[in-house]
């Protein structure tokens, strides 16, 4: 009996002491939580009174963390840009790194309540949480001390990232008043040319030509679509629909958001995928292989014609690869292809929005906002930009135009595109500003000799960015994951796979209606209305604020 | 066992003599145990308040005492999603599969190894086969997905030459193929290194078992069954417990990497892949540890299970 007990005792010991342990733990956070919230109010009051910063007048040592998992930050000062602004305006960045799991890092960061100076991540829930938690400095004081940001993102788009508070917590990136974008098509010149040239305008005279390829060439893939068939996603654009739409799950109709799958030009855009699917036109590892796998065909030249959401950046360097072994290969872009009866200036591959891609907060672990904010916004400027993405003045240039683009010096063009690529031009560039880059990268391309001139820029400049929609007033529709339109959509989205790729292996037209039939009623069961009631809320809520 | 024990206290001089006075008179043997215990403690005790967490809605932000208790809602949401039933017939019909041929596969390997007199032949075999085991998921499935692919896939190269097939398979697309690709996937990766340990047991046998037994007349194939199977049993017993205790772990990282399409989900999705997919991708923490529980739970009662059956056998781990 006594031994029984004493083990209860001992027993009851260890239980009450990992609770108090975990209690205690818990509760400090907790406290400096509220510390910190308070703490954020009264220096964000403060701010507008001081003197304005000058950078390099005393050391500035900050920490930044891109929330990817693919995103590695390279150390400060590695390229001429940073190296410079380091040794000038005695600035240093430490990199924080994701190691693979961003989500896993930034819910560390939260739960320990460590946050870096300077986060980069998407726009949506996180940032409204961190928000709410009185994590995140405002911004507002700033923005007419300091004008770029201002004066490059416009008051408009400014708007559209503040938050429900009515504060500017968001320093965006890659912002812009012209279109962007990178996808498209992409076919294989040799081939091309071999096949005798045919037109290649509509989805008809491709269905034609992939046929034509399939027989003469059987070892070559016809359509390459890219891993997860996002080539194929983006195709939809031939049908006169934004795949914006897809990527929402909702069909714009009116002022509404719709069932995805009971959309007729859905429909048709599937039974033609699947029908390319069928015939064996696409390929037919779509929905299982891997990008590297899509890069080794197309850098092999296995491809006649490639579709993708990344087309330029892939075929960008799968030119390299294949003419350094066949002078005679190539690839080249074409304009976006169309189903009969849309208009070809109606098809859109790409989409942007003038928010631009991500945006960075400024935490409350920064001891002084005001600081790096200044350091942003100088960044984001003309002077930034430019030492960013080709170094100090005097290195590749010596002067600049009167928008403030670079004039390139001949040390520029003497230098081989392999040494400029080691020395990791633009990588710091985590505040772009695309209305200022764009064109000066035009501009540089243009003052170059045919031979010299950058496929990409020409490529970009003369077809991606011409098929590029703005959708600024479909931006932030994506719910909370905890919340209860969350739940739905990560179902609709489980749904949306697994019957995307049933409906591109279907044996027949008729298998693909069908499928659709069943997609809707299936979607229907996890409550997908209620998420499109949400996205049509939140739709039309962007369409008020930019009027405005 | 408890009563074994209590019998020797009762026999004991020392009965009657506090524990701490026990304690002082082994401290040089406790002291070395004690870090050992602190480190179980830590490690495995002390996290385990966080299973509170499935019967909490945890906010991230709010922390873990300030969010709310919902009860078992959690559990309840996981019982009625439309992926429960498929979710766990998966797991359940996954990990069955790996245990029944991924179980014996090494005790086979190492019976048939321990038959090789040629020494050269066996460590080559030896090398080979355990190499893949420190090979991570990653490269395995990349060369299974490279394989497997119809598009310069070498086996569907090689079953083309040999004109088994017309066209390409599109093996990583089809649902009934999967279970086989995973468990035989598995099996290649790890028969090697898991037979290592029965290839010790079978060394350990006394040869002059062997000697009388083929003076008896035992050939080869008799000497297997009479002597070296019963030889090895407590390690076959042993390990089968703890395979049954982890039945539940279906797989993950393997699972994961080879099902990229999701049109196999209804035949791949596990357990685990479910959690990491819809909880912990959602930052659904509440859930993703409610599920996890409700694994933990099955996989307790399974291991008790096995332990009272190995029992009989006298071989059972408690």
């Amino acid at each position: 009996m006594l031994k029984r007990k004493k083990f209860i005792v001992f027993t009851v010991f260890v239980l009450c002491m990992t609770l108090i342990i975990s209690g205690c733990s818990k509760n400090n956070t907790a406290k400096e939580q509220q510390s910190t919230a308070s703490q954020t109010a009264s220096e964000s009051s403060t701010a507008a009174t001081s003197e304005v910063f000058q950078l390099g007048s005393e050391p500035l040592d900050l920490t930044f963390y891109g929330n990817y998992d693919w995103m590695t930050v390279d150390p400060w000062g590695i390229d001429p840009g940073t190296q410079w602004i380091k040794e000038n305006m005695k600035v240093n960045i430490t990199p924080i790194q994701s190691g693979g799991a961003a989500e896993q890092k930034f819910s560390t960061m939260v739960a320990s309540d460590n946050y870096p100076n300077i986060m980069l991540l998407e726009r949506g829930s996180n940032i409204e949480k961190l928000r709410q938690a009185g994590k995140l400095f405002a911004l507002d004081d700033y923005l007419d001390k300091y004008p770029n940001l201002k004066k490059y993102a416009g008051e408009a788009t400014l708007n559209m990232l503040r938050s429900p508070d009515g504060k500017l917590y968001q320093f965006p990136n890659w912002y812009t008043n012209k279109p962007t974008g990178n996808a498209g098509y992409a076919i294989n010149t040799k081939i091309y040319k071999s096949l005798g040239s045919p037109k290649l305008e509509t989805f008809d005279d491709l269905y034609d030509y992939l046929k034509l390829v399939k027989e003469k060439y059987p070892k070559v893939v016809p359509l390459e679509v890219d891993d997860k068939a996002r080539g194929l996603e983006m195709m939809m654009s031939g049908f006169g629909v934004l795949p914006n739409n897809i990527y929402i799950r909702a069909f714009q109709d009116g002022n509404q958001m719709t069932d995805m799958f009971k959309n007729p030009v859905y429909k048709q855009f599937l039974t033609f995928g699947s029908k390319l699917f069928r015939e064996k036109l696409i390929t037919q590892d779509a929905l299982t292989q891997t990008s590297d796998q899509v890069k080794e065909k197309l850098n092999s030249g296995r491809v006649a014609v490639f579709a993708g959401t990344d087309m330029v950046e892939y075929i960008r360097d799968a030119r390299i690869k294949i003419r350094s072994v066949d002078p005679e290969a190539d690839y080249q872009a074409i304009w976006p292809l169309h189903a009969e009866g849309v208009n070809r200036d109606q098809v859109f591959t790409s989409a942007y929005n003038t928010l631009g891609w991500n945006v960075n907060v400024i935490t409350t672990s920064t001891k002084d906002p005001e600081k790096a904010f200044a350091l942003m916004d100088w960044l984001t400027g003309p002077d930034g930009q430019r030492t960013l993405w080709w170094g100090p003045q005097g290195t590749y240039y010596d002067d600049t135009t009167a928008d403030g683009a670079p004039i390139m010096n001949d040390k520029w063009n003497s230098t081989s595109e392999e040494e400029k690529n080691k020395q990791k031009l633009g990588t710091w560039d985590y505040w772009g500003n695309t209305g200022y880059v764009d064109p000066a990268k035009g501009a540089i391309n243009n003052s170059m000799p045919e031979e010299k001139k950058d496929w990409m820029t020409t490529v970009l400049n003369d077809v991606v960015w011409k098929t590029s929609a703005d959708i600024t007033q479909f931006v932030n529709l994506t719910p909370d994951p905890t919340s209860e339109e969350g739940q739905v959509i990560q179902a609709v989205n489980d749904l949306y796979e697994q019957y995307f790729g049933k409906i591109i292996y279907a044996k027949s037209d008729a298998e693909v209606g069908n499928l659709l039939d069943d997609a809707s009623q299936a979607a229907s069961k996890v409550g997908y209305d209620k998420y499109l009631k949400f996205v049509t809320d939140k739709w039309q809520e962007n369409v008020t604020k930019m009027k405005q | 066992m408890k009563s074994k024990a209590v019998s020797l206290v009762t026999n004991n001089p020392i009965k009657k003599k506090s524990v701490w006075s026990q304690f002082v008179r082994q401290w040089d043997t406790q002291i070395m145990i004690i870090p050992g215990i602190i480190c179980v403690f830590i490690f495995s005790y002390a996290p385990m308040y966080g299973v509170l967490m499935a019967f909490k809605n945890y906010d991230l932000f709010k922390g873990f005492s300030a969010s709310p208790w919902v009860g078992i809602k959690q559990f309840e949401t996981f019982f009625h999603a439309p992926e429960f039933s498929y979710v766990l017939r998966n797991t359940l019909c996954i990990s069955m599969l790996k245990l029944l041929i991924g179980f014996p596969a090494p005790i086979i390997l190492a019976l048939m190894l321990n038959e090789v007199r040629f020494m050269a032949f066996k460590r080559i075999i030896q090398t080979v086969t355990y190499l893949p085991h420190f090979l991570s998921w990653v490269i395995v499935s990349g060369f299974v997905v490279s394989m497997l692919a119809t598009d310069n896939g070498s086996l569907n190269m090689l079953l083309q030459e040999v004109h088994l097939i017309q066209e390409p398979i599109n093996w990583l697309s089809v649902p009934s193929y999967f279970w086989t690709i995973l468990i035989s996937t598995n099996v290649w990766k790890d028969v090697g290194f898991a037979s290592i340990v029965y290839l010790a047991a079978i060394a350990g046998i006394d040869p002059q078992l062997f000697e009388a037994a083929s003076i008896d007349g035992a050939g080869r194939f008799r000497q297997i069954f009479v002597i070296t199977i019963p030889s090895i049993l407590p390690v076959i017993i042993i390990f089968m417990i703890l395979a049954i205790g982890n039945i539940l772990n279906a797989g993950f990282d393997d699972i994961l990497l080879l099902a990229r399409n999701p049109i196999l989900r209804n035949v791949s999705d596990v357990i685990d892949t479910y959690v990491y997919r819809v909880g912990v991708m959602n930052s659904r923490y509440s859930y993703a540890t409610a599920v996890g529980l409700f694994k933990s739970l099955i996989s307790v009662a399974l291991l008790t299970f096995a332990n009272r059956l190995a029992r009989r056998s006298g071989n059972s781990l408690w």
